[in-house]
């Protein structure tokens, strides 16, 4: 019956182009999962790393800042104490040599608190070789050249070329900050 | 159970990479709060210390009664400063012995016959009578 060998035909190479349609789904399915899941990873792991960041850092920074502020802390006392005695003891003459220094020490803690607030690092040659890196620039790079040589290690501080190097690079913006020496 | 191990091995490798950059992140941003908050404490207690040692010196010629107790006063103050790790933000009593301090500090300034509110910050001090 030569009917049923159309029908025959016919079904095979739809459900042969239905498998076709499947597997392309299934494989693109299969893209967008795996790819959810990079993001979704990637997602908890900022979100970890951030934390765990933020205790670290600010252990580290709140020993650093009273460190450097201790000492000035102390003068402030000091004078404090002068002022205090002078006003008790009635000697008015160094009254205002002791103010001028006060202000001159309050002064200096503001433009440490300034500092330490700023969001700028210091750019360590370590973030301008991850960034170059990512850049993924040509290796062949000619020595002698800046990047080269960046490369190489051979440059200890980072100046003001180590913005040049990286160009637009948003990622390495920072690096662009010379070092504060 | 090899669709078990890609999905959580695509999850580790996104992982990785955001944990990473979370830290640095979260560490620029960490210091910048610790260093600031470690420089007002630093600066509060240096001030503490800087005064009593001041006033110990001071007083050092005077021995009346008066001022028998004043240095006492100034000698357990001075004490409790040095005792004080003020520049571990782990110590656990930190808030606790800082209060103490203050409070000492505040009865040193009384037993001195002076108005103990001058400003610890960073505004230019002043004394008031």
């Amino acid at each position: 019956m030569s009917w049923v060998q159309v029908a025959v035909s016919r079904s095979s190479e739809d459900i042969f182009d239905e498998d076709a349609d499947e597997m392309y789904l299934l494989q693109k399915e299969w893209n967008s999962t795996m790819k959810k899941r990079l993001t979704e990873g990637y997602r908890d792991g900022i979100e970890a790393g951030k934390e765990l960041g933020l205790q670290e850092g600010f252990n580290q920074g709140y020993r650093h800042g009273a460190e450097l502020m201790v000492t000035c802390g102390q003068f402030k006392g000091t004078l404090n104490a002068l002022l205090s005695w002078c006003h008790s003891n009635g000697c008015d003459s160094a009254l205002s040599k002791i103010n001028n220094l006060l202000d001159v020490v309050g002064k200096h803690e503001e433009d440490v608190l300034k500092y330490l607030n700023s969001t700028d690092q210091h750019p360590h040659l370590g973030h301008v070789l991850d960034s170059v890196q990512d850049m993924d620039l040509n290796d062949t790079a000619p020595s002698g050249t800046v990047y080269s040589e960046v490369k190489a290690g051979k440059h200890e501080d980072v100046d003001s070329s180590g913005g040049n190097i990286c160009g637009n690079n948003a990622v390495v913006s920072h690096a662009a900050v010379p070092e504060i020496v | 159970k090899s669709l078990h191990f890609c999905f959580y091995r695509f999850h580790g490798e996104g992982y990785q990479e955001g944990y990473a950059e979370g830290s640095h992140v979260g560490v620029v941003e960490g210091r910048r709060y610790g260093s600031l908050h470690g420089a007002k404490i630093g600066s509060e207690i240096g001030s503490y210390l800087g005064f009593a040692l001041t006033w110990q010196c001071l007083l050092q010629k005077c021995t009346d009664e008066k001022n028998s107790k004043r240095i006492r006063a100034l000698d357990s103050l001075i004490g409790m400063i040095q005792k004080f790790p003020y520049e571990d933000p782990t110590y656990d009593k930190l808030q606790e012995d800082l209060e103490k301090i203050r409070g000492k500090f505040k009865q040193v300034c009384s037993v001195l016959n002076i108005q103990s509110d001058f400003r610890i910050s960073t505004e230019r001090s002043l004394l008031t009578f």
